[in-house]
């Protein structure tokens, strides 16, 4: 038996039970009575158990005794329930099982007896209830039934919560950005041996592939499941703050939330929290007023804002709707003349969905312009290109007799990429730095041209280039004044492409190219720039295979 | 052809030792389950010759999915893994219809001859 390997499992799963052990017992400290009181009891108890065994097989006694005391202090306490006093216990003993655990892992010996911890739980028990006196031999039967019957009550209670592990968000986004790095390298992998489709290739070589392709689907499957997270944990903020806001304006506002428990991509949520505290605020700012206003019109003097999440074909629907005094669309016409926007005539036929775009116009925007019209619009623009930049789209729409309502419609799952932005003949293009070795500063001098081709000396070797201007179709590009070429990471030969300049890297959403652009195989995928700009990613092995 | 297991166990060292125990005895571990709805889901999927079964599981308990797993096929092969003094407990997941059963801290050869144990009485006679 591989010892090494089998302590390294004790101590990392040992390390995760004790976690899980601290959490069940804050769950406990909080004190809330009932079902997750009694959930928290079984976890200790199971995981005590687990290391119990854990460590008997590896021989660490003193783990596996002290363990074995604490599963037996557990045992009556899922039946009569915690006492505030029996806490303060637990937790020393996990503390102990932490510090045992520690050492083993450090040392790689088995830790020392903890007597003092040992007696003091044997003492406790017996104060407890009067159960079985506790140092019993391992066969002893009057303890094994005890232990039994615990054991099978354990089967009756309620399954447990899932189990989860603390890790840090960073490390999670690397895993998921080397998962995505995969994915892209997968998909090549499968262009190429479609490529090879009249090649005899060993039957095994091509089993193993397609084996390779259905783990890697399942690992993009489960990465897919550790990227999301319930919208909970920005919608759950909003009733506080809308509170808070309402209060200092004078004005009452009750929250209501729905679809708290949607599920939805981390990189998503991450970007809500602006858009929906910006929406939050206008609606009880400018759309919800005064109670006394509210009792003229006729509505209850508290206001009501109602933020609701739901799931329907991959995509996440956000709805933000408020009963309050609604768009003032003559002012909104006015305006939009008065900004030049369209002539009076035309104004006076816009319909009121048309003006609810208005709203979204970079021009209605500035506070003191907006709340002259009915104090919507605030930042409004910025909100949408935050949406728009997500992949999705944002809708507002009057709430006929009062009020406003705003939907936003994204995507539940995006791709995050780093690119670099390449400009050609005053277009952007986008591509992913994966592929990118270096950029470099060229002149015209620099470059040699070999029949129809160009190519770049570096480091005493010539790079062939491909002019990006002439092979997207926008005109060859002339590096007179200067240019850059972006060296790319490939593993056969090198390869430069001739750019007008590199723009710094950034990180962008990447959708699919829409159906109509589909049979461009040089476009990997779509992204929209802070700046609201739609570019396209390069597929690079696509223009290489062309280039060859 | 080689005997197919299934394991499961809600801890992966536990796992991990009885899939180097099992190897070692000639037999091949076609699927692994952290819990019991995990292994009666396996179950259905991979319908291995055996099955070793933990007692306490989250989710669904060793006895629970012991009697989804029989109640779907009365044919199935399984083992239950218990800690020392579950004997009680043993004697009801028995009665329920396990064929057998192996006590942690497992032990190689005593691992192997139970289950070898719990083959020879599902073999047809």
């Amino acid at each position: 038996v591989d010892l090494a390997k089998y302590r390294i499992l004790f101590v990392d799963e040992a390390t995760d039970h004790l976690v899980e052990m601290s959490r069940a017992l804050a769950d406990l400290e909080s004190g809330e009575p009932g079902s997750s009181s009694d959930e928290a009891v079984d976890t200790l108890f199971r995981m005590t158990h687990s290391i119990k065994g854990m460590a008997a097989s590896l021989e660490y006694l003193s783990v596996s005794t002290l363990a074995h005391k604490l599963e037996d202090w557990l045992e009556p306490l899922r039946r009569a329930g915690a006492r505030p006093g029996d806490l303060e216990l637990i937790h020393e003993a996990v503390r102990a099982l932490e510090g045992m655990v520690v050492q083993v892992s450090e040392t790689g010996e088995a830790p020392p007896a903890d007597e003092s911890m040992l007696a003091r739980l044997g003492a406790q028990r017996g104060a407890h209830e009067p159960a079985p006196s506790v140092p019993a031999a391992p066969r002893d039967e009057v303890r094994a039934v005890a232990e039994a019957q615990a054991a099978a009550d354990a089967l009756d209670l309620q399954p447990p919560p899932q189990r989860s592990v603390r890790v840090r968000a960073e490390s999670v986004d690397r895993f998921l950005a080397s998962v995505g790095d995969l994915m892209q390298r997968q998909a090549r992998i499968e262009v190429l041996h479609r490529g090879m489709r009249h090649w005899e290739l060993p039957r095994e070589f091509t089993e193993e592939l397609a084996a390779m392709e259905r783990v890697v689907r399942e690992l993009r499957r489960r990465a897919l499941d550790i990227r999301t997270t319930p919208v909970r944990r920005v919608l759950e903020r909003l009733p506080g703050i809308a509170g808070k806001l309402a209060r200092a304006l004078g004005k009452s506002v009750r929250v209501e939330l729905a679809g708290e428990e949607v599920e939805v991509d981390r990189a998503v949520l991450d970007h809500l929290d602006e858009p929906l505290l910006h929406l939050v605020r206008n609606a009880i700012d400018h759309g919800i007023e005064p109670p006394d206003e509210r009792r003229e019109r006729g509505k209850p003097p508290t206001g009501l804002l109602r933020v609701s999440a739901s799931r329907a074909a991959g995509r996440l629907e956000l709805c933000i709707e408020d009963d309050g005094r609604g768009i003032d669309v003559e002012r909104v016409r006015r305006l939009a003349v008065e900004r030049g926007m369209f002539p009076e005539a035309v104004a006076e036929d816009l319909s009121t969905e048309r003006v609810c775009e208005l709203l979204f116009e970079p021009g209605m925007s500035t506070k003191k312009q907006v709340s002259e019209v009915s104090g919507r619009g605030v930042g409004l623009d910025a909100v949408k290109r935050t949406v728009e930049g997500l992949g999705g789209s944002i809708l507002a729409e009057a709430v006929p007799g009062s009020g406003m309502r705003f939907e936003l419609d994204l995507p539940s799952m995006v791709a995050l990429q780093r690119v670099l932005i390449l400009w050609v003949h005053g277009h952007r293009v986008a591509l992913p730095v994966n592929r990118v070795d270096r950029v470099i500063d060229v002149k015209q001098g620099e470059l040699e041209r070999v029949g129809n081709e160009i190519f770049f000396m570096f480091e005493e070797e010539p790079i062939p280039l491909l002019d990006l201007g002439e092979h997207l179709g926008l005109g060859p590009l002339q590096p007179d004044s200067g240019g850059n070429i972006v060296l790319l990471e490939m593993r056969e030969f090198r390869l430069g492409l001739l750019i007008d300049r590199a723009a710094a890297d950034q990180e962008v959403f990447v959708r699919e190219v829409p159906p109509v652009l589909g049979g461009r195989k040089e476009l990997g995928g779509v992204a929209v720039l802070p700046d609201g700009t739609p570019v396209f990613l390069l597929e690079i092995g696509v223009l290489v295979e062309r280039f060859n | 052809m080689s005997i197919r297991v299934l394991i499961a166990d809600d801890a992966a060292y536990m796992r991990e030792m009885l899939r180097d125990i099992l190897t070692s005895g000639g037999y091949e571990i076609v699927a692994e389950a952290s819990d019991g709805e995990e292994a009666v889901a396996a179950y259905a999927e991979h319908t291995p010759d055996l099955v070793t079964l933990d007692i306490v599981m989250p989710r669904k308990s060793g006895l629970e999915a012991l009697r989804e797993i029989l109640a779907a096929d009365p044919g199935a092969c399984v083992v239950m893994c218990s800690a020392l003094g579950q004997d009680a407990l043993v004697r009801d997941m028995l009665k329920a219809g396990a064929r057998g059963y192996v006590v942690k801290p497992f032990k190689p050869d005593q691992v192997l001859e139970a289950i070898g144990k719990a083959r020879d009485k599902s073999e047809p006679e």
